[in-house]
């Protein structure tokens, strides 16, 4: 097992008089090579796990064990978990800083112990994988278009080689277009090895792209198995504040309106044909 | 009530040193007119010139050529925009960034205090405004505490409590979470509904104009198409070529279509697919 | 560290003083300032903590707040401590290498940190009971006269309100920098002071560029809404004052003055 999170709970003070218990006896393992969409509605507690997952928030209670060892452990190299799961924030571009592109990316590298060489070597890898053209790697970060932005500061993770991904919700306010090169290259990335955990408000993102969903609902994991289980009962995804995928959500209500549909999937394509195989069925 | 008439925005952009610096053109010779009343939408990828052509509907911008008329006062004469702000408002992409107030109730008397609206009158329009948006009960709460979706639509009461003709959603949803975002889509249908205020919504997001009046879709600077939802929703081809999305239940339908199924096209929501679905198994086991 | 800065957020309550006129808290927390750079007795803090923490009481503030106004100056605090114990010539206490603590040094940085302590103790309290846009108006009425030699009091106490309106959304950007940062493998909590100084650059140009973006945002959406330098605005809740706040007025009269008598009691 890649990784273990076991009982995790965390408290914070929210605002002068609330505390929130913003994540209650979270337990997930996570294997080598899975691509994990984390869903739940805004307050979730989604986008607070993650940051337990490299070290940047401290659970109240539980334990969280990477490569079967505890990083709550005295003496754990915080540093090298940075290194190994990396964490892309919401609109993470907001976070570049450098005077070019290319030392941009090669900042995570340097930060890690690597010779400025060996860092830039690594960051043109990087930006070479989210499409960033050569020319470009000398101009300063702030002029490029927000796509390109957004692309840029993936790398900047990506750079420092993880073995995991986090992202949190990397697709927001992308055009499709740049969406789907994005979720493109993380599918590209799982195929090489790569463990990827994308949060996500968009269930057309998560049914087309991960291979399980993960669903948070007021800091608890209230379903977890592939978009194909997790979709199945629509009920608990609705409590959840969740939408259905339109394709499922399609198969639903034929079902319900008595056509028989057999197969709930999330795929377009399989859909079609089988909504196509019915009606030529009745026609026949 | 907005007719906009070959409209060209363009501006500098410095660079490092004198030739670097180049002349974009935002906006290539718009036309666009909007009734009174109407509910638009205008959609376009990012940098497609949809934001700029927002600023000008209430002089923040103003046209290099051509002119913008509101009511038919041109926005670019300057005695003009202070009427012409009463009539349209805005309500902007970050939520954080055009709060003013540090409670709700103060952040909706911003507007009206610039309007010189005397101050007995001022709480019933402000009681006025959170019934529309269904917030009174959040009237003192600090907007830091709010949700981006209650953020929004706080801006949205700011906006609506000077009485303005025409609200303009500045791609108002794009920061939102998709509940969040049904949330202040509903508001402003409303809006429309009710009080007969024109919308103009400025998205990305497809799922929120099905229930426009009119679709002005921009490309490159340029209105590149234009039509009722059921009119754009059908030339998907077009929609990925100008990199929009084409919902999966849209794109479904064609494929369905291509496949030999008789499907009515567009199909905009799942009801529309299964509905129809459910007739034509209906009438095919009739015969 | 930064998350524990709770000056400049507003805690909503309906209490007495949250109820007061803003330029009565002002001209309150004026005096009370002024009166304790004047005492020189340091036996008169203890009424005087009394004091605060009983107004603090009265406008149902936990004390736990007061406490966490107080630990963002923490550092300044004990920077003052021992700078004013080792620089006080006077009978000796303890002597590490070249410093001297002196009894007299002790007894000064003691009042100089209940100084600053009370000093920040009732300003957060001024900010916990009024929003900054009531502080914006209450400063712009008491300073209206200014206008008259051509200081811009109404665009001034504009930029006063937003920019406390700016802080709670600052701080929390701050924190997700340094987030984002360290999650890149920037170690904001160790190293020594120069390696710390080098490592703030991928903080603060960030921030500063997010703060230009959020401040072009802000005036088109101010300007959005009619807003104007030039013109006159009405007022959504005009100042008034109410018999509450002159008896809170008497109140803060009789403090500055009891407090100054000590000065010739004592």
């Amino acid at each position: 097992m890649l990784i273990e999170v076991e009982k995790l709970n965390y408290t914070y003070a929210s605002s002068e008089k609330e505390k929130v218990h913003a994540l209650k006896d979270v337990s997930l393992n996570i294997r080598q090579g899975e691509f994990v969409a984390l869903v739940g509605s805004s307050g979730s507690g989604k986008s607070t796990f993650v940051r337990h997952l490299n070290g940047l928030i401290k659970a109240d209670s539980g334990d969280i064990r990477f490569q079967g060892e505890s990083i709550y452990q005295k003496k754990y190299p915080i540093s090298k978990l940075r290194q190994k799961v990396g964490l892309v924030f919401q609109y993470p571009e907001h976070q570049l800083f450098s005077r070019s592109v290319l030392a941009d990316v090669a900042f995570g590298p340097r930060n890690m112990g690597d010779s400025k060489e060996e860092a830039e070597n690594k960051a043109k890898a990087a930006l070479e994988k989210v499409g960033i053209g050569e020319e470009l790697f000398e101009g300063s970060p702030y002029e490029l278009s927000g796509g390109q932005m957004r692309r840029v500061a993936i790398a900047g993770i990506l750079a420092m080689e993880p073995e995991v991904l986090v992202l949190d919700e990397p697709t927001a306010g992308l055009d499709p277009y740049v969406r789907n090169q994005l979720l493109n290259l993380l599918k590209k990335m799982q195929k090489s090895g790569v463990t990827i955990l994308l949060v996500s408000h968009s269930m057309e993102e998560v049914a087309n792209y991960a291979d399980r969903v993960v669903v948070f609902n007021s800091g608890r994991i209230c379903m977890d198995g592939s978009p194909e289980e997790v979709f199945a009962d629509k009920e608990k995804i609705r409590k959840a504040g969740l939408e259905m995928p339109q394709v499922m959500e399609a198969l639903w209500q034929l079902k319900e309106q008595g056509i028989p549909v057999h197969e709930f999937t999330c795929n377009e394509k399989t859909a079609i044909c089988q909504i196509v195989d019915i009606i030529k069925k009745k026609e026949a | 009530m907005i007719r906009i008439a070959d409209v060209v925005h363009t501006y500098q952009r410095y660079g490092k040193s004198e030739e670097d610096t180049i002349t974009i053109q935002a906006l290539d010779h718009v036309d666009m007119e909007v009734k009174a009343g109407q509910f638009i939408a205008i959609i376009g990828h990012n940098g497609s010139g949809k934001s700029t052509l927002a600023k000008h509907l209430n002089a923040l911008l103003l046209p290099s050529e051509g002119t913008v008329w509101i009511d038919d006062m041109a926005t670019n004469v300057t005695e003009n925009v202070g009427e012409i702000r009463k009539r349209v408002c805005m309500v902007f992409q970050n939520p954080d960034n055009q709060i003013i107030g540090a409670t709700v109730e103060e952040d909706i008397a911003f507007g009206l205090e610039n309007m010189k609206i005397p101050t007995e009158r001022m709480q019933e329009k402000i009681d006025a405004s959170l019934e529309a948006i269904h917030m009174t009960e959040k009237r003192s709460a600090n907007p830091g505490n709010l949700s981006g979706g209650q953020k929004q639509k706080t801006a949205i009461a700011g906006a609506i409590a000077v009485e303005p003709k025409c609200l303009v959603l500045d791609e108002a949803t794009a920061m939102l979470d998709p509940q969040a975002r049904k949330e202040v889509i509903e508001i402003a249908e409303e809006l429309n509904r009710t009080k007969g205020i024109t919308i103009i919504l400025i998205t990305h997001h497809m799922d929120e104009v099905i229930h426009a009046d009119k679709i002005f879709v921009m490309n490159q600077g340029k209105v590149a198409a234009s039509g009722t939802p059921q009119e754009i929703f059908l030339q998907t081809d077009m929609l990925e070529k100008y990199h929009l999305e084409v919902p999966a239940i849209t794109r479904m339908a064609v494929e369905m279509v291509r496949q030999g199924i008789d499907l009515k096209l567009p199909v905009l929501t799942v009801e529309q697919l299964t509905n129809q679905i459910c007739r034509y198994g209906g009438n095919s086991s009739a015969n | 560290m930064m998350r524990d800065i709770t000056i400049g957020k507003y805690y909503n309550q309906d209490s007495l003083v949250h109820q007061l006129d803003c330029r009565t808290k002002l001209a309150g927390t004026l005096l009370f300032i002024i009166a304790i750079f004047l005492v020189n007795r340091p036996v008169v803090y203890i009424p005087c903590l009394l004091y605060i923490l009983i107004l603090y009481k009265v406008a149902r503030i936990p004390w736990s707040y007061a406490l966490k106004g107080l630990k963002g100056f923490a550092l300044l605090l004990l920077f003052t401590f021992i700078f004013r114990s080792i620089i006080t010539d006077g009978r000796e206490i303890l002597t590490v290498w070249i410093f001297t603590v002196t009894y007299e040094g002790v007894l000064k940085a003691i009042s100089l940190m209940a100084r600053i302590m009370l000093m920040v103790l009732s300003a957060s309290l001024l900010a916990y009971t009024t929003t900054p846009t009531q502080m914006a108006s209450g400063l712009e009425k008491s300073l209206f006269f200014l206008e008259k030699v051509h200081v811009p009091i109404r665009e001034m106490s504009m930029m006063v309100s937003i920019a406390f309106r700016f802080i709670p959304v600052f701080i929390e950007e701050v924190n997700i920098i340094m987030d984002a940062q360290a999650s890149r493998g920037v170690d904001f909590h160790s190293g020594s002071i120069f390696r710390r100084m080098g490592k703030v650059m991928p903080l603060v140009i960030p921030l500063f560029v997010s703060a230009i973006r959020r401040s072009a945002d802000l005036a088109m959406a101010m300007e959005a809404r009619g807003y104007s330098e030039a013109s006159e605005r009405t007022k959504y809740r005009p100042l008034r004052y109410t018999s509450k706040d002159r008896i809170a007025y008497v109140i803060a009269i009789v403090v500055f003055v009891l407090l100054i008598l000590t000065r010739i009691i004592l």
